[in-house]
Parts: structure tokens; C-alpha cells; sequence
């Protein structure tokens, strides 16, 4: 059998003759996991904080439902949630594009633990401040909205600048739907023209979006840490 | 506090000991091949998910692999006195496994086209086979000019890409989705996201035998693609698995083999049959 | 947390109004949304198909257990060991296991079983698929484990260290005998959702061919023409996860009430 050697490595892995025209559609790719991202980063923040807000108010069963509901996502890989949602549900008549159904299925699992980071944020902040807004004749709303919020957002941006990373990365399992976002994007080239080179050039596209945040990631860890 | 240290304590060995349990139930049992260098066995990769092309009798692991490429393998490996070692793989990896050596032959109804010889080498190819569309059963899809404006699914990467893309001028346009494996494509055609789902004949044929009520094959491609099993380029065995083919070719074999997946036989001019000058591919 | 007696009355009409909500979505769904049933039946509870083929997924049950174990464990030890060293604060070795960190919290799972698979063999390092996976998911967490035991180090306190340094302990002994011990204790509860994460992730393996639950569910899809074995399989994943996730919260709870005494 033919050695393999350390030379072959150029050919194989970083071949740019395989790439030539096709980076059209490793980019539009990149496009769309970009979309995708940032349109489940907006949702799953909001939907996130108004999941916090239900938590921190004191109704029982909404309590419970909500807990279930966090529970169920944290227990649920997102691959069996993204067949289940896509290929399951068109059979109740309730049939969503590859598209919405990524979106619905990152933000239904991110919004939990979103929602997680917010409540232990908003908890954390001292009781005081509130009585103090409340004294002021300030309305519930207002505290919120002027108070708190602003706060804990303060407090839990680490956690949520790594959840948004999550996101990112998560999107790289919708590859499994009918989306040509990056991953599929190489893949689809990759097995085209039988070499690997495609998925390199992707882990570079992907690293390119995510290094610079797990780097600002890590900064705000630091910072929060030393605040402490 | 101590208690609950103790209750975790006692819950994390508990799944120490379930894991290792696991341990020791993949370690012997033979789930999982390991390649060495020279052991002068057949190391082949390939998709199982697709029958009959391939797949487990029962969907059982235990079981042999059957369908009719294993077959033609097995014949093969008898024929040039090797042992044959199958690999699972999808098919996103089967190439790269191939150049990486994780196995030496790759052997999924891959189609010989230009991109693929630029790559790799194949043996002579050991049949034919067709392409068509998957449709619901009272789907306006009944010949090629119907594709206008419809939404087709493809296995990623599958010759039948290749084809719609190609085909786009004539018959288009048409939006062509891309599926990691067939089956999902299959069942996309059920939940109506797709007009049609594109494969080869005779798994679609497959399929529909157990959804008669629903699935139809709303029409063929027309054309046949060349199959062959690929190698690395300039791999040694290549010329021996050629040699084999070629004489399953002469005395039939291959054609049983066909009919015994197919219930047909292949016809005269399909690569099943004919012998190809040596050096063409 | 604010004033409950004002909240009384909303807390029932809330209640009230929510469930009613629910009540309604599902009388929608199961009487006026047309839902094919039998063919909902027919693709996803096909059990009786499935009859005779549960013993398949024996096999592939415990092989995640034994992935997820290794990679946890193999995580940790990297992160234990490199917070450790991370503590002593030499310079070239902080920057490498910086980028380290920094590097794998980047790359995405998918991609890393990909590339150690498929690429490591090219630098002599030829894997089978499940070793290569259980490489993968460790560097992966190890990534992670190294943050929480660093900050489950910094979480003793200074002064302790300088106690025992005073008592005449060199500072291996005061990592081994004071540091860790109080360290486990913050570190657990993080460290149950890393276990969590990487049940979750053997769940790509199938990519390079493992032999896991999904492969084998894939598998018996295309002989069987019906989704069920997904749907098994992910009724599956559900109860080996459950446990582990519920006692990460259990475990969450404590430490939060310890952090607050």
C-alpha cells in the first residue's frame, strides 16, 4: 500500500484548483448561516428576556411550564428537535421552509437558556434599587425598563455573548435540512469534486465569524471576573 | 450537605460504572472495524442507508451486509482470495475517507464523471443505472418537460445533482434542494416541500413498494450513468478488481446478481455485460 | 421578589388566562387543523415495524455512554490540568493554552469531527471513527473545563493560599490539600452541564460513521420506508439526558444557595 505522507497535504486539504468557481457558493453559503445567526440572535434574545421576565414574576403554572420548558431544551439535542420540527410536523398540516424551521428550533432551545441567564441577572440585582425606583413613583414597567434591565444586560453579557457564539455554531447543524448554508455549501463542492479541500476553506469562513467573538467573549469573562 | 455530596457521589458512580459496562460491550463486540496498514484485507466504505443498493438485512448490524453492490463485493474479494472489510460512512465523508485511507475502495453507486477521475481512479464500471423522479401520487410531474418551475430534492453531492444542474437549459428552471442522504429527500417529498425527489430507479423502485398508496415514479431521466468503485490513484489493487469484474462480466455473475435485486435482468448494452478495452474507463 | 400582595390578583388571571391558551391550541390542533393523522401515525408511531429491531439499538446506547464518559473525562483532566498550570502564571505557557481555549471555543463541533477523522491521518495519526471522536469532543470541552476549573481555582481565597505557604506547605501541596478540594465544590455543577453538552454532541458522530444511535436509526429508516426509528432514538437520548440534566439543576441550586451563605 502507498505511504501516506506529510507532502500530500497541499493536495489534498488546501487544493485551490478544486475551489476555482465555486466560491460563489461557499460564500452565498456563508450568507445564509449568517442570516440564519443573526436573525435567531435577535429572537432568542428577546424571546429570552420576556421568558426572564415571566420566570421573576411569581405566577405558579407559568413557573412550571416554564421550568419544563427549560428542562425539555436542556435535554434535547438540537439535531433530533431540527428533525422533529421539520419533517414531523408538515404531517399536522403545519409545514415550515428549511429556513424558518432552523430559526424556530435555535431560538426555541436558545430562548431557554437565555431566558436563564436574564433571570439569575435580574435576580442579582439588589432589591433595594427596586424599592428605590418604586418610591420614586416609578411604575413597574418603568423599574424594569430604566432600572433593572439595563443592569443585568450589563451583568450577563459574557453569558450572552457566549450563548450567541452557541447560536453560530448551532447553525452548523441545520446542515442536516435542505439549507445550502456553509457547511452544506462545502459539502455539496466537496463531494462534487472528491476532495476535502471545500471543508478546510468552511472551517476558515468559520473561524473568521466566531474567533473575534469568543475573543470579546473572553474579554467580558475578564472583565466581569475581575469586577468581582 | 454531606448527605447530598454522598447522594451525588453515589449517582456519579453509578454512571461511571453504566459506562464502563459500555466499555467493555464495545470493546467486544465487532460494532466497530479498525484498518491496519498491509493486513491484506479489502477495506471498503460505503453508504448504508440506501437499499437495495445496500443495506443490513432486517436493518440488523449483525446481520451481513447486503444489497447488490456488497454482493458484487463479496464476489470480487472471493475472486482476488481477500478478506473484505466494510465501513459505514455518510456519504459527505466517503471521498475524503478514501484519500485519507481510512479505506481503499469506495463503493456507493458513484458515477464516473471528469471531476471524480481528476481525483481518484476507478475500476472498469460494473453497470448502469438510470436516474428518476419521485413524486406523490397525483403529482403533475409525468415527463421531463414538467420540471419547469418545480422543486426537486437531491442527495448531496449525487450524480442526479449533477444532472439537474447541467440539465437547467433544457428543462429548466427548476429550484433543486440539497439533502443529506436520500431518505430525507423521500420523505420531503411526503411532507410537499418537494415536487419531486431525484435518485437512482432502483431505490426509488424500492421505496415505493412500501408507500404504494402515496408515491408514484413520475418519470426517468433518460440518460445511464457508467458505476464503478473508486481507488486512489494509482492504487495497486485497482487492476485486480478490474480483472474480477471483467470475468463476472463474462460468466453472468453480475447479471444475476442484478436480477436478484431487481427482479429484471440488465440489458445487453448495459456496462453489466459489456467489456470495456483496457486503459478506457 | 416585589410586592406579592399586589400581585394576588394578577397571579390567577395570568394563570387563568394562559392555560385557557394552551387548552384552545390543542382542541385547534386536534380538531380544526385538518392534521393527517393516519399519515402522522404511519411515518412516526410505526411501532409495529419497529417490532423484533430494539435489540439494534443496545449497542449503539451504551457506545454513547462511552463516548461521552471518555470525552468528559478527558476533558476534565485537560482543564484541570492546564488551570493548574495556568495558575503559576509562566508567560509562554499562558499564551499557549490561550489560544488553545480560544481556538476550540471557535470551531464547531461538526467541523472538529470532521477534520480530526479525516485530516489527522495525513500527519500520522490514522483513528478509528469513535476514537477520533472522543479526541475530538475532549479538546473540544477541554476548552470549556479549563475556564471553569481556572475559575473555580480563583475562586479560593487569597488568603487561604497565604496561610498555608505561612504553615510551611510548598504550592503543590497548597493546590492538592486546599486549593482543589474547595475548588470541586464550585466546579461541580458547571461541570455536569459540560457532560450534558457532550451527550448531546456525540449525537454528529454519525458523520464519520460511528455506529450510534442515529446511524442505526438512519439505517433502519431505509429499510423500514417510516421515520419511527427517530423518533425512538430521540425518546432515547431524552432519558439518557433527563437524569443529568435534572441533577445539574439540583446541583445548580445548591451552589447558588452556598454562594449566597
Amino acid at each position: 500500500m502507498e505511504e501516506l505522507s506529510f507532502s500530500d497535504l497541499p493536495r489534498i486539504f488546501f487544493n485551490m484548483d478544486v475551489m476555482e468557481g465555486q466560491w460563489s457558493l461557499l460564500l452565498s453559503g456563508m450568507w445564509v448561516t449568517l442570516e440564519i445567526a443573526v436573525i435567531s440572535i435577535v429572537l432568542s434574545t428577546v424571546l429570552g428576556l420576556f421568558v426572564a421576565l415571566i420566570r421573576i414574576g411569581e405566577d405558579k403554572l407559568l413557573n412550571v411550564l416554564l421550568i419544563a420548558y427549560l428542562e425539555f431544551c436542556r435535554a434535547t439535542p438540537i439535531v433530533v428537535a431540527l428533525i422533529v420540527v421539520y419533517f414531523g410536523l408538515p404531517f399536522l398540516n403545519v409545514t415550515f421552509s428549511p429556513f424558518a424551521s432552523a430559526v424556530i428550533v435555535i431560538v426555541f432551545v436558545h430562548a431557554a437558556y437565555i431566558g436563564e441567564a436574564f433571570r439569575s441577572g435580574i435576580l442579582a440585582i439588589n432589591n433595594t434599587q427596586t424599592e428605590a425606583a418604586r418610591s420614586l413613583g416609578m411604575t413597574k414597567f418603568q423599574t424594569l425598563r430604566y432600572v433593572i434591565i439595563p443592569q443585568a444586560f450589563k451583568l450577563v453579557l459574557p453569558t450572552l455573548a457566549n450563548q450567541w457564539t452557541g447560536i453560530i455554531k448551532d447553525t452548523a447543524i441545520c446542515t442536516i435540512l435542505a439549507i445550502t448554508e456553509l457547511l452544506k455549501a462545502a459539502q455539496i463542492i466537496s463531494t462534487w469534486k472528491a476532495n476535502p479541500t471545500p471543508l478546510v476553506m468552511s472551517t476558515v469562513m468559520y473561524l473568521i465569524i466566531l474567533l473575534p467573538l469568543t475573543l470579546t467573549t473572553m474579554k467580558l469573562e475578564k472583565r466581569r471576573g475581575s469586577k468581582n | 450537605m454531606k448527605i447530598f455530596f454522598k447522594k451525588s457521589l453515589i449517582l456519579f458512580s453509578i454512571y461511571t460504572l453504566l459506562s464502563a459496562s459500555a466499555w467493555a460491550q464495545t470493546v467486544f463486540s465487532a460494532d466497530e472495524v479498525e484498518k491496519s496498514e498491509n493486513d491484506g484485507r479489502l477495506h471498503v466504505g460505503l453508504v448504508i442507508t440506501t437499499p437495495p443498493r445496500s443495506y443490513y438485512e432486517n436493518s440488523d448490524p449483525n446481520q451481513p451486509l447486503t444489497g447488490y453492490e456488497p454482493d458484487i463485493l463479496n464476489e470480487i474479494a472471493k475472486r482476488i482470495g481477500k478478506e473484505i472489510v466494510y465501513y459505514d460512512v455518510a456519504w459527505a465523508g466517503l471521498f475524503t475517507g478514501l484519500l485519507a485511507q481510512k479505506w481503499d475502495v469506495a463503493a456507493s453507486n458513484i458515477f464516473i464523471n471528469e471531476d471524480r477521475l481528476k481525483m481518484m481512479d476507478f475500476s472498469e464500471p460494473h453497470f448502469d443505472t438510470g436516474m428518476g423522479v419521485l413524486v406523490e401520487v397525483n403529482s403533475s410531474i409525468k415527463s421531463l418537460k414538467d420540471l419547469k418551475n418545480k422543486t426537486l430534492g437531491v442527495d448531496i453531492g449525487s450524480g442526479a445533482e449533477v444532472w439537474l444542474r447541467e440539465n437547467m437549459d433544457r428543462f429548466g428552471p427548476y429550484k433543486i434542494q440539497s439533502y443529506n442522504g436520500t431518505p430525507d429527500v423521500f420523505l420531503d417529498v411526503q411532507t410537499g416541500r418537494l415536487d419531486g425527489g431525484v435518485s437512482d430507479l432502483s431505490i426509488i423502485d424500492w421505496y415505493i413498494e412500501s408507500h404504494k398508496s402515496r408515491l408514484k415514479r413520475g418519470t426517468t431521466l433518460g440518460e445511464f450513468y457508467n458505476v464503478g468503485f473508486a481507488f486512489r490513484k494509482g492504487s495497486p489493487i485497482i487492476e485486480d478488481v478490474t480483472k474480477a469484474i471483467r470475468e463476472m462480466k463474462k460468466d453472468g455473475t453480475i447479471g444475476e446478481i442484478y436480477f436478484k435485486y431487481h427482479g429484471v435482468y440488465p440489458e445487453e448494452n448495459n456496462s453489466a455485460y459489456i467489456l470495456y478495452d483496457q486503459g478506457q474507463k | 421578589m416585589m410586592n406579592t400582595k399586589k400581585r394576588g390578583k394578577n397571579k390567577y388571571s395570568t394563570t387563568i388566562i394562559s392555560s385557557v391558551l394552551l387548552i384552545l391550541f390543542f382542541i385547534y390542533f386536534l380538531f380544526f387543523s385538518n392534521a393527517d393523522w393516519s399519515l402522522f401515525k404511519e411515518q412516526f408511531l410505526n411501532f409495529e415495524k419497529m417490532e423484533g429491531r430494539y435489540y439494534i439499538f443496545i449497542s449503539p446506547f451504551f457506545l454513547v455512554l462511552k463516548i461521552s464518559f471518555f470525552s468528559c473525562f478527558f476533558a476534565s483532566l485537560i482543564g484541570l490540568c492546564f488551570a493548574v498550570i495556568r495558575n503559576y502564571n509562566f508567560k509562554i505557557l499562558d499564551m499557549l493554552i490561550t489560544s488553545y481555549v480560544v481556538l476550540f471555543r471557535s470551531i464547531p463541533a461538526m467541523v472538529l469531527v470532521v477534520l480530526v477523522y479525516f485530516a489527522l491521518p495525513f500527519v500520522g495519526l490514522n483513528l478509528p471513527s469513535t476514537n477520533s471522536v472522543i479526541m475530538s469532543l475532549s479538546l473540544l470541552f477541554g476548552a470549556y473545563t479549563t475556564e471553569i476549573f481556572r475559575s473555580g481555582i480563583n475562586s479560593v481565597d487569597k488568603l487561604q493560599i497565604e496561610a498555608s505557604k505561612s504553615l510551611g506547605m510548598n504550592s503543590l501541596k497548597t493546590m492538592r490539600f486546599i486549593i482543589l478540594p474547595q475548588a470541586m465544590r464550585v466546579v461541580i455543577p458547571p461541570l455536569t452541564t459540560v457532560l450534558i453538552d457532550v451527550l448531546k454532541t456525540t449525537s454528529i458522530a454519525y458523520v464519520v460513521g460511528v455506529p450510534e444511535l442515529i446511524a442505526r436509526a438512519r439505517q433502519m429508516e431505509g429499510v423500514i420506508g417510516s421515520v419511527t426509528p427517530l423518533i425512538f432514538v430521540s425518546i432515547l437520548y431524552f432519558l439518557i439526558i433527563l437524569p443529568v440534566v435534572i441533577l445539574s439543576s439540583r446541583l445548580e441550586k445548591r451552589s447558588r444557595k452556598w454562594s449566597k451563605a
